[in-house]
């Protein structure tokens, strides 16, 4: 075989060159094809969706109870179910429920996203490189931010095809003809805040693993109080303070739930069956004011992409 | 000292280490090969890091592996770069002395000891974090030699040292292996391991190509005549007078005309001639040189053949 | 050898640094104390008192456990500085224990830190609880560090499967029906604290505090168990680490 050394033609490249304003998507690029081939990220994406599939398989039952059975009976008893059943509110509850497998997606894309770079100097390389710090940073959370964005929007989409197909009849498009759209809102601005905020944990540290458990510590802790203010709120028979209201989305998930019930303009329902019977007390809390909330989660994007910011550097003096 | 008996290592279906026997004894002893040919995993297989697939690794007559008794006779220096970075090298050494046992108070002593030795005595309160890659080598080196091991295995010892630094670290090596100890050190500056050590293991693709004294095995390279470079302003008159001699096989001029390589399969006899050539023929030789007599072109023949 | 190891493990464990986050974190959760009982005139502080204690402490407890035992072995490996430990002439198990205790320690004073915040925040009758819920915090450090640290010598790449067990089986299993909370070691920290008991006109507060396993489960039932799982999971996991290998890896988590 020949020696390849003999060959010399490959070092000298004249071909085109990528103008500057790519330089972010390869970086970004890798981010993703590395999330891509990883196995518990498929697994996370798939129980991220678990609601829809669970929605999909009671609404095909109930359909085919109604439909399938001759009697009167079981029809009126279908045809109740699904009046019940407030569309806008399935879709509350599918983007509620993903969010605790979405904090482990979270953390397997992210956490070790500029942790990791720190610790093997890989900003060297990369900073040495006609690559700025914005192009690095943009590269990083494109990185992020597309892979949770398709994780959240395939099963939404798919979900709202299937029901625009099957439950027409039952005021699908109707009720809600700009459901589609506000979800995609939704999950942009829930894939920009936890691509942001876990960029900024990552950049912290130079473990993957610390900074990971950092992040979960932040979600969990922060979680604790939508939990304290959800039994407060159960517990006062419509009467608590005014705060509670707005402590409740004082959590990482509950801004992302404020905010979807903020845009969808809901309050939720009951999960499955859905319908909201009964007093104040049982019902749930109510959608926090959408300028307020979209204020909040954007202040804290940019202030995470900022910390990020000050955070990248090639080189750390160690005194 | 390190006894390896038919020695195999495999990484799922790549064959890290293959069938390999040898003893290392008392002095230093320099594991040579190219990227990939085994040397990390030899080096993991005798500090009982990995245990062999097939094969034994004995260390004084005791297997390696879990067998916590062998490190107090075994010193290693690895070649990765990673400490507790937030310690300073101080600190690192004296805590891995006590980790072999010592009381504080002896710990103490003997990490000052060693820290003078490797020459950091000076700047081992700093924070590791801060130091260069030399620094780090000599912290490395320290805490390999503070439990005053019989043996102690190097991996890359030289990568990152100034050139003073590497001297200091050769000399160091040297006296080590004055007092007894066993010393095998890995590395791929094959001009300095050859300052260091005639005795060598050369491994290619992980098996054991060759191992001894590197005079012997290059006597027993048969394939590759020695090449023996003499200079002369007249080299045709003395290329002309050597071509007739029964043990000469090939001679070649250097285009600058100064001197002339002559290849043989018997250089001892053919520097016993020289002395005779040129005070009883008056042949204008002015000096003599061996270009393949060299570690480098040993491990190049070898590694090809 | 194994004491010193014990103690400058701990000592690394609890440096002041790392001290700081978690003293800033009971802090939080001070004020986070202060401000539910403040919005919630209406309950008694120790109710408050129980759902703090038997839902933030014992979550924040096994985040600590995932985060000190990780650092048992798998953060060695991973920085690559295992090889360190493993030359010293020290059995393998005992490095193992030495360490392991160490973080059993670092994760026993945190959760104890963050059990004095709560009391403090909720005050009045919850300090009569406090004894009872720091033993069953003692006994959740030795328990969930120990296991963690068994997952790390198993699977490389632990957190992400210890925070899964931590807030996925720990959070939802004890409050399935049937006899699921019998395989949850939540259940049997709850059933030491008879926590469930305490409140039991509060059902949401129940439900989160395990209702059904307080029932079932004695105190010497958790004790017993949480004993038993311990040492089931540090003598397997010595005997693992003495007989497998552990190189450093070149690959970053």
């Amino acid at each position: 075989m020949a020696s390849p050394i003999a060959d010399v033609s490959y070092r000298d490249y004249d071909g085109p060159l990528f103008a500057a304003r790519y330089r972010w998507w390869v970086i970004a690029k890798q981010g993703i094809l590395l999330a891509s081939k990883k196995r518990n990220l498929q697994v996370l994406s798939f129980v991220s969706a678990w609601y829809y599939l669970a929605m999909i398989i009671v609404l095909f039952f109930v359909n085919q109870g109604g439909s399938g059975g001759n009697s009167e009976a079981g029809n009126r008893i279908m045809e109740g179910i699904m009046k019940n059943v407030v569309w806008k509110d399935q879709f509350l509850h599918g983007f509620s429920f993903a969010q605790l497998p979405l904090l482990l997606v979270t953390l397997v894309l992210g956490a070790g996203a500029i942790a990791n770079d720190n610790r093997s100097r890989a900003l060297l390389v990369y900073l040495s490189r006609p690559c700025t710090k914005l192009d690095y940073l943009i590269g990083k959370f494109v990185g992020i931010f597309v892979p949770i964005f398709v994780i959240l929007a395939v099963p939404t989409v798919l979900f709202y095809g299937y029901c625009a197909l099957s439950f027409n009849q039952y005021g699908f498009l109707r009720d809600a003809p700009w459901l589609l759209p506000q979800m995609l809102v939704v999950i942009l601005m829930s894939a920009a805040f936890h691509a942001a905020l876990v960029l900024a944990v990552s950049a912290m540290f130079d473990q993957g693993r610390v900074a990971g458990a950092t992040y979960a510590a932040m979600y969990f802790i922060t979680n604790f109080f939508t939990v304290a203010m959800s039994i407060t709120w159960a517990t006062s028979d419509g009467k608590a303070p005014e705060p509670v209201k707005h402590l409740f989305y004082g959590s990482i998930d509950g801004l992302q739930i404020g905010f979807c019930k903020a845009i969808l303009d809901t309050r939720g329902s009951r999960p499955f069956v859905g319908g909201q019977r009964g007093a104040e007390a049982n019902l749930p809390v109510p959608a926090p004011p959408l300028l307020a909330i979209s204020l909040i989660l954007l202040v804290i994007i940019a202030g995470s992409a900022f910390l990020t910011w000050r955070r990248i550097r090639a080189v750390e003096v160690v005194g | 000292m390190i006894q390896l008996q038919n020695a195999s290592r495999w990484y799922g279906q790549v064959m890290g280490v293959n069938d390999v026997t040898c003893e290392i004894g008392p002095g230093v002893t320099a594991l040579l090969g190219m990227n990939g040919a085994g040397k990390s995993t030899l080096m993991r297989l005798i500090t009982g890091q990995m245990q062999p697939t097939t094969g034994s690794v004995m260390v004084d007559g005791e297997s390696v592996f879990g067998n916590p008794n062998v490190y107090r006779k075994l010193g290693y220096c690895p070649e990765i770069d990673d400490f507790y970075e937030h310690w300073s090298g101080r600190k690192f050494v004296t805590h891995l002395a006590r980790l072999t046992g010592f009381s504080a108070a002896e710990a103490k002593s003997r990490a000052e000891r060693v820290l003078a030795e490797v020459g950091m005595a000076d700047r081992a309160d700093k924070k590791i974090a801060g130091y260069s890659k030399g620094m780090r080598q000599r912290i490395k080196l320290a805490q390999a030699m503070v439990h005053d091991p019989q043996a102690i295995l190097l991996d890359e010892p030289l990568n990152g040292l100034d050139p003073v630094g590497r001297r200091e670290f050769i000399n160091l090596l040297g006296d080590l292996a004055n007092q007894g100890k066993t010393i095998l050190v890995s590395s791929h500056i094959l001009f300095e391991v050859e300052q260091m050590t005639r005795s060598i293991l050369l491994l290619n693709r992980g098996r054991l190509l060759a191992s001894g004294d590197l005079g012997v095995i290059r006597e027993l390279i048969d394939k590759y005549p020695h090449r023996v470079r003499v200079e002369s302003h007249e080299p045709r008159r003395v290329a002309e007078r050597l071509v007739s001699l029964p043990f000469v096989l090939k001679v070649e001029f250097d285009p600058r005309g100064d001197a002339l390589e002559v290849q043989t399969r018997e250089p001892g006899k053919f520097y016993d001639f020289i002395p005779q050539l040129v005070l009883d023929e008056n042949l204008p030789i002015e000096g003599f040189s061996s270009p393949d007599n060299n570690l480098e072109s040993i491990f190049g023949y070898l590694v090809e053949a | 050898m194994t004491l010193y190891l014990f103690q400058s493990t701990l000592a690394d464990f609890l440096r002041p640094r790392r001290l700081l986050v978690w003293t800033v974190l009971a802090v939080v959760l001070f004020v986070m104390g202060r401000t539910i009982v403040s919005l919630n005139p209406s309950s008694k502080p120790d109710a408050i008192y129980l759902l703090m204690s038997n839902i933030i402490l014992y979550r924040i407890q096994m985040l600590a456990a995932a985060i000190f035992a990780l650092q048992v072995i798998g953060a060695e490996v991973e920085q690559k500085t295992i090889v360190y430990l493993l030359t010293r002439p020290m059995p393998r198990p005992q490095i193992l224990l030495a360490r392991t205790l160490a973080a059993i320690v670092a994760v026993a004073f945190i959760s104890l830190l963050s059990l004095l915040a709560v009391a403090t925040a909720c005050g009045g009758a919850s300090w009569s609880q406090v004894p009872i819920d720091a033993a069953a915090l003692v006994a959740g450090a030795f328990a969930y560090t120990a296991f963690f640290t068994l997952i790390s010598l198993f699977i490389h790449k632990a957190m992400t499967i210890c925070l899964m067990f931590a807030f996925g089986w720990e959070t939802g299993i004890p409050n399935l029906p049937g006899n699921m909370f019998w395989v949850s070691i939540n259940s049997y920290l709850t059933g030491i604290t008879q926590a469930a008991k305490r409140d039991a006109t509060n059902s949401a507060i129940s439900a989160f505090a395990g209702g059904r396993s307080a029932t079932e489960i004695t105190p010497m039932i958790g004790w017993a168990a949480m004993v038993g799982f311990t040492l089931f999971c540090l003598i397997l996991g010595g005997y693992w680490f003495n007989n497998n290998e552990y190189v450093a890896r070149e690959d970053a988590e």
